[in-house]
């Protein structure tokens, strides 16, 4: 018992969650506010769920902003349309994601390199135009305004004020812990270590019996329901969902935050990645337009000098094999 | 009893025919050798059986069941594994971890996202007994890429291994080893071919001559001899297209 708590202590996922607990009062003492927060929580979930594929698959995607912006839309129209609430929209935010990464995925499955990775722009072009066109249900140029942060609670009973930046920032924080917790389980599952192997050898992993194509299917889907996730509750931050949040830009923020964070080799790269790119983008856009600027500096020092992302220079190998082997000797 | 048979088989690359018209037949429980000089068309003709190649004309039936067309991992699961000849192994990978992915693929467990690798008894204890019987015991926790390149060449043959094929097909498994490590490799093939089906491409004829039970030779593409070693020996044709001298 004790040494399972100790050993719960080395585990970095704890500290994570405890960070992000305590942030929205540390963030104050930095010059940072709440909403700041939960951007990087947001951020973190549509990261992390992207470098299931691009990390853990090696599949770059350059079109993952489009399924993020598909969640935005997605709860926009279920809620101002079908259902008041949160959750349900939520849902059907995350299922809309999933919904459109599974066709998209369809043409996919059997391309690789940068056959999948333009591919994946053209999609998301698609996508973005769709958008932009269709007024009568995005709003077009105006997008959709009145998206809502309702009260979640019990009907008639309670209710918690959503509107409250620091209530909301705790709903997500709630998510963000759920979602780190399960693509945590799936990277380190059977399925995770399959998608690892097709990384390192893809004519291999197909000729000891897997299925590549299924898989690669799988992982573009899954990804696209975190994208979408994470989609929908950026609508309910912003209390609106725009073209562009799914216009091509968004895609590669998302994959310098998985680079820069060292999601390549890091589980944790993502959410480090997010946070570095929010709180920089807010520091310097305060001065300058031109934030950008600074920041492909920076990333490209990182990609030169630490090319496998901040998180690399701790790396530490995790010995699961040895607890796997070991059993077997004694 | 004929395990696998290929009629009338042929591979194409723009004019060149790789495999032309091959019928050949691989008896179960018995060792058979393909040779033939470079470009005869040998690792095509494997890539053709294991599914990493379609053939432009001709079939392939393994245990009965044509198996023409059928994708690599399709062929896999009806039970034809092979090694490579440039080396395929996961190098990023450590030893267990390599042979442990091709038993999770045997088994069926792959698409398992909720539960622990830990979990699988049956995966770990398996591929604990392919690493024994590799005779790699100690190094399961090395590395794949920091292992010698005779043990990563024993490592490729077991990751084949750990698919339980029927068939197991070797491309040049004695390629680039010392001549010492050649012995060994060559004792170790010995070994598998009690227990399955093999089919072993090979350079060093005192290996092929002296392991195989049926030798069959190929020469720009076609099948140009088969029989017992002894009868491949006495072979003019074969001397004159390949053995040369010997």
């Amino acid at each position: 018992m004790k040494r399972s708590i100790l050993r719960a202590t080395r585990h970095p996922i704890p500290w994570v969650f405890l960070f992000f607990l305590v942030l929205p009062y540390l963030l104050p003492l930095v010059g940072g506010y709440t909403y700041l927060g939960v951007e990087v929580l947001i951020w973190s979930i549509f990261a992390l769920g992207f470098n299931i594929l691009l990390g853990y698959t090696g599949l770059p995607s350059f079109g993952h902003g489009a399924f993020f912006g598909i969640g935005a839309f997605a709860l926009g129209i279920v809620q101002l349309r079908l259902v008041q609430g949160m959750w349900i929209p939520i849902l059907a935010g995350t299922l809309a994601g999933a919904f459109f990464g599974a066709l998209v995925g369809l043409f996919l499955a059997k391309k690789r390199g940068i056959y999948f990775a333009l591919l994946t722009i053209a999609f998301s072009q698609m996508f973005w135009f769709v958008s932009w066109g269709w007024d009568s249900m995005t709003g077009g140029e105006d997008g959709l305004a009145g998206i809502n942060r309702l009260p979640i609670g019990l009907p008639g009973l309670f209710g918690i004020d959503m509107e409250n930046v620091l209530h909301f920032y705790y709903f997500v924080y709630f998510l963000f812990i759920l979602c780190t917790l399960l693509i945590w389980i799936i990277v380190h599952s059977p399925f995770g270590r399959t998608l690892q192997a097709i990384r390192y050898n893809e004519v291999r992993a197909g000729s000891i019996g897997y299925n590549i194509a299924l898989y690669k299917w799988i992982s573009f889907t899954l990804s696209c329901a975190f994208s979408g996730l994470a989609g929908s509750l950026y609508a309910l931050l912003r209390n609106a969902a725009f073209s562009d949040v799914m216009h091509w830009t968004q895609s590669g923020n998302v994959i310098m935050m998985v680079l820069l964070g060292g999601g390549l080799t890091n589980f944790f790269g993502p959410i480090l990645g997010s946070g570095v790119f929010i709180v920089l983008r807010d520091l310097f856009s305060a001065h300058t337009e031109h934030w950008l600027l600074i920041y492909g500096l920076l990333f490209m020092c990182v990609i030169i000098f630490i090319p496998e992302g901040i998180l690399s220079l701790f790396k530490k190998k995790e010995p699961v094999e040895e607890s796997l082997v070991s059993g077997k000797k004694r | 009893m004929a395990i696998l048979k290929t009629e009338n088989l042929t591979k194409r690359f723009g004019g060149l025919v790789a495999v032309n018209q091959v019928d050949l037949a691989i008896e179960e429980s018995k060792l058979t050798s393909i040779i033939g000089p470079n470009g005869a068309g040998k690792t095509t003709f494997f890539n053709l059986l294991s599914g990493l190649m379609h053939p432009d004309e001709g079939r392939i039936t393994f245990e009965e069941i044509d198996i023409t067309g059928y994708p690599s991992h399709r062929i896999t699961k009806q039970g034809i594994a092979r090694s490579f000849q440039l080396l395929s192994i996961f190098n990023e990978l450590t030893l267990f971890e390599n042979i442990r992915m091709a038993v999770q693929a045997e088994k069926g467990h792959g698409l398992k996202m909720l539960s622990s690798i830990r979990s699988l008894g049956d995966v770990n204890d398996r591929a604990w007994e392919i690493v024994q019987a590799i005779g790699l015991e100690g190094k399961e926790n090395i590395t794949a890429k920091n292992l010698s390149y005779g043990d990563r060449r024993i490592l490729d043959i077991g990751i084949g291994l750990a698919s339980d094929p029927k068939l197991l097909l070797l491309d040049e498994p004695t390629s680039g080893l010392a001549s010492r490590e050649t012995g060994k490799m060559a004792e170790f093939i010995q070994g598998l071919a009690g227990n399955l089906t093999l089919v072993l491409i090979e350079h060093d004829m005192s290996i092929v001559l002296s392991i195989s039970d049926h030798i069959a030779v190929l020469h720009q593409g076609r099948v140009i001899a088969e029989g017992t070693p002894a009868e491949i020996q006495q072979n003019e044709e074969v001397q004159e297209a390949y053995l040369g001298g010997l």
